[in-house]
């Protein structure tokens, strides 16, 4: 296999053997960069020199047989809403341009280079996050290395479209609604969402406070696992991942998970759940409510940090999150307030559910990648925004912040994903299932053609 | 612009223009658009089942 599509678990192999360096491995990373990141306008920066220089001293501490660190030489890039010293976190916009580069690594960023992985540059999103699809109109749409005319999902877009494309093995990315799960979906990648505050979000530009979350894209389970325990340093899950699913209580969500939603992800859901073997169960409840609630937290939230922005300088936005700014910072109050009411008594609700049950099995997306461009989808004789669809089964689970694990289901065409959903601090659970998927053959990423 | 809506759009520059926001012309219809939207999504919040706590702290004594 082409080192471009190697596992980071296998190229941190192939560097601490001698059988390939960390220098050549990230020149090759930086080739990809310039090659098929710019037909996918995934990245933002790229640090040719600060990737080599981190390299050499890599191999140079492997010469010496001095102690290197799980991801020794492996590259990895990080969306452009974590901080990263000397760059300027963009956050997709215009208007941060102005602003002073970053002091220091965001917490995530400092664990993975500590790992000794090599971080290549940073990469795009919707203009502060807040989108489903990467359009961004300062920077250009990122594209689906599945399908350029599509989009890689969003916000973490960027972060789907480098792994997917094979130019890093492992990206970071922040999910409020979706970000990470939704791209996953689109692109076809292993995408975990852990529990709310588990990984910091220290050093991230922030969306919606109350919702925001970082986590990562992966092509392998493993890959993910390692990732999390080196981002969260409490107990370790990569040992437990070959204990397969026995003892897990497994449902097959229905009623709102199984509603406006294409026949490909209704069975993609499905095909999963018989893999896991799941019950049938009727889902988390009052999950359309749950999702209309985090529609309006993010709103408002995410208005309250950016208006002064707003006031100052509006014609300075992109106009696709402009509007939905100004919207949440007109807002009555009281829609906040009931909001967040509703969200505790919510939470309460579904901690009920996973009394009864391990893991709940839903479509990720409602559908595969749209047309970048692509205002409506038709599903059920019904036509929907298509942006804001995308996040129909990801946001009634970050709003009371439960982990979620996308898994990638194939069967031709564009690729899809598979939501597995945990209790708090449960994460463990959902890797263990999830290479359960992988090692039956049932969760996979395909290769897209070049 | 209908006559209908007009009254609705001023009245949403002026409430953008108490907060400090000055809304052009050619952007009010998305704005409204979404304010709409996310009026609606609160009409879905208050119909849901759930008994909503009060979000004051509480302390047993």
């Amino acid at each position: 296999m082409s080192p471009a599509w190697q596992d980071a678990c296998a190229v941190a192999q192939a560097i601490r053997n001698g059988s390939m360096s960390a220098e050549q491995t990230a020149a090759g990373a930086l080739e990809r960069a310039r090659t098929v990141g710019a037909a996918l306008n995934c990245y933002v920066e790229v640090f040719e020199r600060g990737a080599l220089e981190a390299a050499r001293a890599v191999d140079a501490a492997l010469k010496a047989g001095a102690p290197v660190g799980p991801l020794a030489g492996v590259p990895f890039a990080v969306k452009n809403l974590f901080d990263v010293a000397g760059v300027v976190t963009l956050a997709g916009s215009k208007i941060n341009r102005g602003q002073a580069p970053a002091g220091e690594d965001a917490a995530a960023v400092q664990r993975l280079r500590a790992a000794g992985a090599v971080l290549v540059g940073t990469l795009g999103m919707d203009e502060y996050a807040y989108g489903f699809t990467s359009e961004n109109t300062h920077y250009g749409p990122v594209r689906n290395p599945h399908d350029r005319s599509r989009t890689a999902g969003g916000s973490s877009g960027g972060s789907s479209a480098a792994v997917a494309g094979g130019c890093v093995p492992i990206a970071l990315g922040t999910d409020t609604n979706g970000s990470i799960r939704v791209p996953a979906s689109l692109c076809g990648l292993f995408g975990l969402k852990p529990t709310f505050g588990r990984v910091s979000t220290a050093g991230v530009a922030p969306f919606a406070s109350s919702l925001d979350h970082v986590g990562f894209l992966a092509r392998s389970v493993r890959d993910l696992a390692l990732a999390f325990d080196l981002a969260h340093g409490d107990e370790a899950v990569s040992s437990t991942l070959s204990r397969g699913i026995g003892g897990l209580r497994i449902g097959q969500a229905g009623g709102y998970f199984e509603e406006e939603a294409i026949a490909q992800a209704l069975e993609a859901a499905r095909r999963v759940g018989r893999a896991l073997g799941a019950s049938a169960h009727p889902g988390l409840p009052e999950a359309k409510a749950a999702r209309h609630a985090a529609m309006i937290v993010t709103a408002v939230e995410g208005s309250a940090v950016h208006l002064r922005s707003l006031q100052a300088r509006p014609a300075d936005f992109d106009p696709m999150t402009r509007d939905r700014f100004i919207a949440g910072a007109l807002l009555p109050g009281e829609a906040y307030v009931r909001a967040q009411g509703f969200r505790r008594a919510y939470q309460a609700a579904v901690r009920r559910v996973f009394e009864q049950v391990d893991i709940l099995v839903t479509p990720a997306t409602p559908m595969p990648a749209p047309a970048i461009g692509q205002d409506e989808v038709e599903i059920d004789g019904r036509r929907l925004p298509s942006r804001a669809h995308l996040g129909r089964f990801t946001q009634p689970v970050s709003f009371i912040g439960l982990p979620a694990l996308v898994v990638p289901v194939g069967g031709g065409g564009l690729p899809i994903g598979v939501q597995l959903i945990a209790a708090p601090h449960r994460e463990a659970d959902l890797l263990r299932a999830a290479r359960f998927l992988e090692a039956e053959g049932v969760a996979a990423f395909t290769i897209p053609g070049e | 612009m209908s006559s209908s809506e007009e009254p609705l759009r001023e009245h949403l520059r002026a409430l953008a223009r108490a907060r400090g926001i000055a809304i052009d012309e050619p952007w009010l219809p998305a704005v409204e658009l979404h304010l709409k939207r996310l009026l609606e999504a609160a009409r879905v919040v208050e119909a849901s089942e759930l008994p909503v706590p009060e979000l004051a702290p509480k302390f047993e004594p």
